[in-house]
């Protein structure tokens, strides 16, 4: 079986079954992510099958090694997901507020996932409820921390401590 | 105009950084630390797991089967060399295309039958041009030849080492002129010579200008036989020659 660097190679080539191997390697956790910041099936169709194409496009611009792969791509994904977000707010005209935000339900622990992220889920759900939701706003929402404030009707300077505190335990959790 | 951000400031965004969740001008300010300090960028760096995490800790979910084949057949439709087309291939698209090719040929041909026409009107000026040049050079030499009747023309104050002779035929309007030790002009002025009959009639004959040794040979005509002209000199006339003499003689010659 390929590399994720060897497929990019074969992409760069412009060799089409390479895409399609990738796809079926991390096109559902695109998918998923995609859903549950968009919370919108069509959407997030849209979004993943934006994900590959620019990888399609510019194979070139994925520079690391092998194992960061998976996470670029979900950043790629989240980045399209988020500016879809924003769009569809200017567009639609919608204010921030939490009233009218979805969160995104966290990965169940039944979930077959990988281990060390149902670790994270509980380190998630197990940070105090400020932080987890300043986190939850601002990696799925795509929000600022002065929007968060704007949408949580919080101090700036709050909502700032309550990221870097919740963003700190994350990391220890993960053991970076 | 915000206050400007301390090291520690910054090192207290970098979760919020590393979320995006910085507004535009933090976001600026956190790059330019991140630029001087890699202190500051490996710390951003360790976030990375925990974002990851994040990206991977939804629930999951089965995309549909037709997203993969549509994102293939998207991927297929430009599966060409990877290289962005210059604007020479832009350029050849367009050469290329049908229509346009067919408009351009179309264009060549009409250009090419202007281009010959015009060539071929042009050639024909210039062997006429050429004709006329050989008549006169033909007629030229006939003259010095073969002429019967010569006439002497001496350099006045101006240049007296001057000397001219015209040839010429009983009853014909054609005479040659042969001139030497003429003194060189500058590109602004010309010889040109004028002929008078016994009646006062003045008309120009010749305009000519001397090689650099001072020598200079011309055809010259005048509307009545050479043999009615009673005087002739050579004046000092601007380039192009004038109506009537403006400069200075340069030779003369009186018929007795």
């Amino acid at each position: 079986m390929d590399t994720d660097l060897a497929l990019i190679a074969r992409i760069k080539r412009r060799d089409a079954s390479a895409l399609a191997e990738l796809y079926d390697r991390y096109g559902a956790r695109v998918y998923s992510l995609a859903c549950a910041i968009l919370d919108e099936e069509m959407a997030a169709q849209e979004v993943t099958q934006d994900t590959f194409i620019k990888l399609w496009e510019h194979p070139e611009s994925y520079r690391y090694d092998d194992s960061r792969f998976a996470a670029w791509l979900l950043m790629v994904a989240r980045h399209l997901a988020i500016d879809h977000l924003r769009r569809e707010r200017v567009r639609s005209g919608r204010t921030l507020s939490i009233d009218a935000m979805e969160f995104p339900e966290i990965l169940d622990a039944t979930h077959d996932v990988e281990a060390r992220w149902r670790d994270l889920r509980h380190v998630l759900d197990g940070l105090p409820a400020e932080q987890r939701d300043v986190i939850v706003l601002a990696y799925y929402h795509g929000l600022s921390h002065s929007e968060i404030a704007d949408a949580l009707k919080l101090p700036l300077g709050t909502v700032k401590t309550r990221l870097r505190l919740g963003m700190e335990k994350l990391r220890q959790a993960i053991g970076d | 105009m915000s206050a400007p951000l301390s090291y520690d400031e910054v090192r207290d965004l970098l979760p919020a950084y590393a979320l995006g969740a910085l507004d535009e001008h933090e976001r600026a300010v956190v790059q330019s630390y991140l630029d001087r300090y890699p202190e500051l960028r490996t710390e951003v760096a360790r976030y990375g797991g925990a974002l990851h995490g994040l990206a991977v800790g939804v629930p999951q979910r089965t995309p549909p089967a037709s997203l993969k084949a549509n994102l293939i057949a998207q991927a297929q439709k430009t599966a060409q060399p990877q290289r962005r087309a210059s604007w020479w291939d832009r350029l050849l698209d367009v050469f290329l295309a049908p229509r346009f090719a067919l408009g351009v040929v179309s264009g060549m041909l009409v250009l090419i039958l202007s281009l010959f026409a015009i060539q071929t009107v042009r050639l024909s000026a210039e062997v006429a041009q050429l004709q006329k040049a050989l008549s006169a050079q033909d007629r030229l030499l006939r003259l010095l030849t073969s002429s019967s009747e010569e006439f002497t023309l001496s350099g006045t104050d101006i240049a007296p080492q001057a000397v001219a002779t015209v040839r010429y035929n009983p009853g014909e309007k054609w005479a040659a002129m042969e001139a030497s030790q003429l003194p060189a002009l500058p590109e602004s002025q010309v010889y040109q010579m004028w002929l008078v009959n016994a009646a006062g009639e003045r008309w120009s004959g010749a305009v000519f200008r001397p090689d650099e040794n001072g020598n200079a040979v011309a055809l010259v005509w005048c509307p009545q036989p050479m043999d009615s002209i009673v005087r002739f000199g050579v004046s000092i006339e601007p380039a192009g020659g004038s109506s009537t003499p403006t400069g200075p003689n340069v030779l003369r010659g009186v018929r007795s």
